[in-house]
Parts: C-alpha cells; sequence; structure tokens
C-alpha cells in the first residue's frame, strides 16, 4: 500500500507538471512528460488490481479506467487542452479519492 | 446579447477601428462554425469549426485557471514593454495578459479573423478591453495595414529586448498561415529597427554637424510642400534607383522626359548622366554621401531634394534650388514658428524609399519603379557593373518578378518590406514596377517601362519652370528671425551645461554616499532632465546623445526589480548621459557660432 501512496503522490506531481505544459502551450514537453503519466496510471491501475482483493476500490478504477478512455481521445484529436482539464480535474480527482481509501484503510 | 454595448465603447474610445468595422461588417466571410460552451464554472468558452477541425480556444473546466496558468510564463518587467499577442478569443487570456501589465506597457493583439472578432463582440462583454488604452486592436481584413507602422513606431530599438510575444492557445492550429504573417511582420520590424539603431549610432554626430553647416542654405531653400500645389497628380511620377535592372532599360527613360517627373535617386544620377538623362529631382538623403557617388558633378543644378542634413558634400557641390523634404525637430520648430506648411515624413531607411515617400506625400496617383531591384543581379549590386562590398550583410532569398527565387541583402530586405507596408496603405496610388528584375515587391503591378510610358506618359509637364517661379520658403526678415532662434539656441546650450553639471554632482554626491535617499535624486535628476528637453536646442543634444550612447539609453529601459540595482544602474548610466549632453554642447557650439556669422553676411 505504501508503494500505491508514492506512486499517487508522484503521479499528481506529473500532472500538474503536464497540465502547466499543455496550458502554457508547450506541447512538445508536455508529450513526453504524459509518458510519465500514463506509466504511472497504468501502474496504479494495476497495483489496485494486485492488492484491492476486497473490491472497495472497484468504482473508483472503473472511473479512472473510462477516464483514461477519454484523455486517449482527447489525445488522438490532438485536444492538448481538453487533455490536460481531465488531467488535472478528473483524473488528478478520482487518484486523490483512490489516496484517500487506501489511506483509511 | 453584447453587440450594442461592445460597439458603443468601439465608437467611444476607437472611432477609426468601428468606422472600420461597420464598413466591413456586411462582408465579412462566412468560413468558420463559431459557438461556446458552458464550462464547469459557468463561464464560456469559445469553440470554433474549421474545415472539420474542431478547436476549443478555452478549458471547458475552468478558463480562468487555464488562462492563468498560461500568463504566468510570461515576464512584463522592463520600462516600456510591449507584448504582441496573436488571437484575442473571448478575452480570457487577454485579461489574465492586463493583470500582469504595469501603466507604461502596451499590448498588441492582432486578431487574424474578422469572423471571430464580430462572434466575440456579439457575445461576450469586451468594454474593459476596448477602452483600456494600454491595448491596441489590429483585425486582419479590417486594419491590419497599420500593424506594422505601429510595431516600428513602439518596439525600437530601445525596448525591443523586452518584448513579450505570445499566440492565443489554439490560434495557432486555426491560423496557421496569419500567424506565419504576424511573425514575419514582427521579424521585419526587429531587422528594421536594428538598422534604424546602427544609422543613428554610425550617423547621428554627423547628422547634428551636417543641420547646423546646411541652416546656411536656409535664406534660399523651397520645401515639398511649397511646390505641392504646383504639381499635376496625374503625372506619372517615376523613381530611379540604381539597381542593376537599370541598364536594360535606362534608355527608355528618354521618351518620358518631358511627359513624366523623374525622380532619380542620388547613385542613379551618375547613370543617367552617362545616358545623357536630365531628371527633373535629384533625391539625396545619407549624411555621409560622397559627391562621386551623386553624378561626381560639381555645381550640378537639377533640383536637389534632401533632408536637412544631407551630406556637405552634396549640398555645397549643388548650385541648383534645394527643397527640403525632411528635417529633425530643431529645423521643423523653425517652420512650425513662422507658420510655413512643412510636415515630416517617414522616409523609410533608404533614399529609394524616402524617394517613393516624398512622391506619395506630394500626392501623385502613378509612382513608377525603375531600377529597384533589392536583389543581386548574378553578383552585381548596382548599374554600371558594381559589385557588393558590403561583406557583414547577410544574404536573404525572395520571390522575383518573374516568380523564381532571388538573391538579397538584410538591408534590401528590409526596404522591400518597408515598400510593401507602405504600398498597402495607399489603396488610391497606382504604384508600378517597371524595373523588369529584381525583387517582387508586394501590391505593385509588374509592367516593361516602354509600355508604362505608352500608356501613362500622354500630358506635356516643364518641371523645370515650376521650380523657377517659386520664391524661397522664408523672407529677408523672416531669416533676421531665425538668425535670433540661433542665438536663444547658444543661450541654451550655456544653461544646459550648468543643469547638466549639476546632475552630475549630485549622482556623484549620491554614490560616494549611498546612505542618501535614491527617491529624491531621482526627482532630483528627473527634474533637470525635463527643464533640459524643454529646451528649443535639445533635439540635436538628443540626436548627438542617441548617437554616442545608445547602449546606456537602452540600458535604462531593463529593470531587475530589485530597487537597489536598479538605482544603480539607472544612476550609473544617467551619469553617462549628462556627460554626453556636455560634450553635444560642445560639439554644437563652435558650428552654430560658425554657421549664424555666415548667416549675418
Amino acid at each position: 500500500m505504501e508503494q500505491l501512496k508514492d506512486i499517487i503522490i508522484n503521479t499528481k506531481d506529473n500532472i500538474e507538471q503536464v497540465t502547466e505544459m499543455f496550458y502554457q502551450g508547450k506541447n512538445q514537453e508536455g508529450f513526453l512528460k504524459l509518458i510519465d503519466v500514463i506509466d504511472s496510471l497504468t501502474c496504479i491501475v494495476n497495483e489496485i488490481e494486485e492488492l484491492d482483493k476486497e473490491h472497495k476500490l472497484n468504482n473508483e478504477t472503473i472511473v479512472l479506467t473510462s477516464l483514461l478512455n477519454e484523455a486517449t481521445e482527447a489525445l488522438i484529436n490532438k485536444d492538448t487542452v481538453l487533455l490536460a482539464d481531465i488531467l488535472k480535474y478528473d483524473i488528478a480527482d478520482v487518484i486523490d479519492s483512490i489516496l484517500y481509501l487506501i489511506s483509511e484503510g | 446579447m453584447y453587440y450594442e454595448l461592445n460597439l458603443q465603447k468601439l465608437h467611444q474610445y476607437r472611432g477609426i477601428l468601428y468606422k472600420h468595422v461597420k464598413e466591413k461588417e456586411a462582408v465579412a466571410g462566412n468560413t468558420l462554425n463559431i459557438y461556446s460552451v458552458a464550462t464547469r464554472t459557468e463561464e464560456f468558452a469559445l469553440v470554433v469549426e474549421k474545415e472539420n477541425q474542431v478547436i476549443r480556444l478555452n478549458s471547458k473546466y475552468n478558463p480562468k485557471e487555464e488562462a492563468k496558468r498560461w500568463a504566468d510564463q510570461y515576464q512584463i518587467k522592463n520600462l516600456d514593454s510591449v507584448i504582441v499577442m496573436f488571437g484575442l478569443g473571448n478575452g480570457i487570456f487577454v485579461r489574465e495578459m492586463i493583470s500582469k501589465m504595469k501603466d507604461d506597457n502596451l499590448l498588441i493583439i492582432y486578431e487574424p479573423s474578422f469572423e471571430l472578432f464580430l462572434y466575440i463582440i456579439r457575445n461576450y462583454n469586451m468594454e474593459d478591453i476596448i477602452q483600456d488604452s494600454r491595448i491596441c486592436l489590429f483585425i486582419q481584413d479590417v486594419n491590419e495595414f497599420e500593424f506594422p507602422s505601429l510595431l516600428y513606431q513602439t518596439l525600437t530599438w530601445k525596448n525591443l529586448f523586452s518584448k513579450v510575444e505570445c499566440v492565443h492557445p489554439g490560434y495557432d492550429k486555426l491560423f496557421e498561415d496569419s500567424l506565419k504573417v504576424f511573425k514575419k511582420a514582427i521579424i521585419d520590424n526587429t531587422f528594421n529597427n536594428l538598422i534604424a539603431k546602427n544609422t543613428q549610432e554610425e550617423k547621428g554626430i554627423q547628422v547634428v554637424k551636417n543641420t547646423l553647416k546646411n541652416l546656411v542654405y536656409i535664406p534660399d531653400i523651397i520645401t515639398i510642400w511649397d511646390i505641392y500645389d504646383d504639381l499635376p497628380k496625374d503625372v506619372p511620377a517615376i523613381i530611379v534607383a540604381a539597381g542593376p535592372s537599370l541598364e536594360k532599360n535606362v534608355d527608355v527613360l528618354k521618351k518620358a522626359k518631358g511627359k513624366a517627373i523623374i525622380f532619380a535617386v542620388d547613385r542613379s544620377y551618375g547613370i543617367l548622366l552617362d545616358h545623357d538623362i536630365e531628371p527633373d529631382f535629384i533625391v539625396t538623403l545619407d549624411a555621409t554621401k560622397k559627391l562621386k557617388n551623386c553624378g561626381n558633378k560639381k555645381g550640378f543644378e537639377v533640383p536637389l531634394l534632401c533632408e536637412f542634413n544631407s551630406s556637405p558634400a552634396i549640398m555645397d557641390n549643388h548650385n541648383g534650388v534645394k527643397i527640403i523634404f525632411n528635417c529633425n525637430e530643431y529645423i521643423a520648430n523653425i517652420y512650425e514658428k513662422f507658420e510655413k506648411r512643412f510636415y515630416k515624413i517617414g522616409g523609410g531607411a533608404s533614399v529609394a524609399t524616402a524617394a517613393f515617400s516624398i512622391c506619395v506625400n506630394l500626392g501623385f496617383k502613378n509612382i513608377v519603379f525603375v531600377g529597384q531591384d533589392l536583389a543581386y543581379l548574378g553578383d552585381k549590386t548596382h548599374a554600371g557593373g558594381q559589385k557588393s562590398n558590403n561583406n557583414s550583410s547577410i544574404n536573404l532569398y525572395v520571390e522575383d518578378v518573374y516568380g523564381n527565387t532571388v538573391r538579397t541583402r538584410h538591408d534590401w530586405y528590409a526596404f522591400l518590406r518597408s515598400y510593401e507596408n507602405a504600398i498597402s496603405q495607399l489603396p488610391d496610388t497606382n504604384v508600378i514596377d517597371a524595373t523588369e528584375g529584381g525583387a517582387k515587391i508586394k501590391g505593385t503591378r509588374i509592367m516593361p517601362l516602354l509600355e508604362v510610358i505608352n500608356q501613362y506618359c500622354t500630358k506635356e509637364i516643364d518641371v523645370k519652370s515650376i521650380i523657377e517661379s517659386k520664391e524661397p520658403t522664408f523672407n529677408r526678415d523672416e531669416i533676421k528671425e531665425i538668425y535670433h532662434y540661433l542665438a536663444d539656441g547658444k543661450n541654451d546650450l550655456e544653461k544646459i551645461k550648468v543643469l547638466a553639471n549639476q546632475a552630475i554632482k549630485a549622482l556623484y554626491t549620491f554614490e560616494i554616499n549611498k546612505k542618501l535617499d535614491g527617491k529624491k535624486l531621482t526627482k532630483k535628476i528627473a527634474k533637470i532632465s525635463n527643464t533640459i528637453e524643454k529646451m528649443q536646442i535639445y533635439p540635436l543634444i538628443d540626436q548627438y546623445v542617441i548617437g554616442t550612447s545608445s547602449n546606456e539609453i537602452e540600458e535604462l529601459y531593463f529593470i531587475t526589480n530589485d530597487r537597489k540595482t536598479d538605482e544603480e544602474i539607472a544612476f550609473k548610466n544617467a551619469g553617462m548621459i549628462f556627460k554626453k549632453i556636455i560634450d553635444a554642447c560642445d560639439f554644437i557650439l563652435p558650428l552654430l557660432t560658425d554657421t549664424m556669422n555666415k548667416l549675418m553676411y
């Protein structure tokens, strides 16, 4: 669980950075950093599957997966502002609530 | 929804733009699908669909936060900083930029779509932006032709490197071609301003010297405004430059003599003399031009269109009528004092662009370029087989009159853009390029010279008798008064030296006693500067100082936001500038005395 917490905190930082880059039109840098964010999010989903035996985080996992699909669509459309919005407001919220739930035990 | 309010504000605060908008509203394009969507923060995000592409110009979650993050990347810290922004949007990004600006900053907005602009003023409250005097607004197809000249006036070598350039998110995807035009205008402006800075640095002192020396001609000179009413506007004005293509069609010019008004730029006069063609005017500009580069004929009598600070080597060897087309503020004040018709004209950076400006200001409806290559012909730079000796020039490539690519130089490139900007503002002037070679000048009609002569040179004109009939601008009594004006200038020089010494002393006292109040000293220095700047001789002092201290002046515009450091830099540079002001006084005084002595006799 501690490892998952660290990943989530780290991912939140990375999301802030990616968002900043996309809002500032620094797309090249944003896309490079985005790779780290996607890797971390995939890692979060995998870790939850591994650790969440009681399926307490089922709902969050579903929302996160759905948001990742939306983000992918924004990525395909090269809509970097929407991508940043989804990361900053939606995905960040979900991983916040995951962090809360796992901290609560 | 907000249309009436925005229009009313446009009318109130930007009358000319309002007029253009109203005139062009009916013919605005309809190529975009523009709409707004509600955001999570209960604002509206602007969305534009163009060629199956959907571009949202704001975050649909939190547009203000997005704009704040976007604006955070820009730092506006120096004095007189100019922010140049591509795209107006619905005002959210503009407002974030405004929140970072100080009173001395200027925000120039270039909106590439009139259609989008109309949507914005119909659907968003833009009142605050419209009435903000720190904002200049240009809209493509409405008033964008004014954009380069405003850039030139506001983004000069003094604040060029404090400029902030930014693009409204999404506009780069929607208006790629316009963005290129916008960026090119900024690059061209940088070129033009650096050339202007070099000219001022190189020739600042010479300009002061020439102005004072040439004052001895004031009893006999006339100005272009004295002949304005006498020259028919429908006769073609042919500007002959000395580009390498002049050799192709110089003899054809003989057919135009007496049926057009021929303006030879100084260097081309020699070529015309070789071909037995006497122009109606010679135009000269350069403060250091040598006679060998202007016909090399001592005592030449062709009317000379000159600046008040043109080269004495040309002025002193000319025995005809001298016609002033431009001067510095010191001389312009003399015309104003005697209520003479005189307007300063923008001449661009070359003698040929100055000749063009003269023709435009004289109101000619048909202006023809000959020998205006603005490009190399092989390795030739000028007619007469002259090759380039300007090793420091940067090579660039532009489209030629035949649609191919041709090599040009950075200074010619700047002149080319200067022509194009000027022509774009002259919808009623027919500008014909009859060079038969060289760079393509956008906005001109390309025609062979013979065809131009056959079509346009249909009326006889005797320029010589028009010029010979003119009386000098100033009569004898006025010349006596001008003498007194110069004498007052001499007295000013003494006063300026005293004031500058006071400033230097105060700066020195501060330097050795750092505990003194910097704000008090700033006030004192500002008061001294204001007193000096109000004196009538000041424009000459200013020219001298710019010529010798441009780097110190440039540094005065940079601030670090650390008060102590800023004070130290400003005081150090101010001290240098006051020393230069004293040098200027010492330089001007003997020249002014000499001119006054000559004028007396």
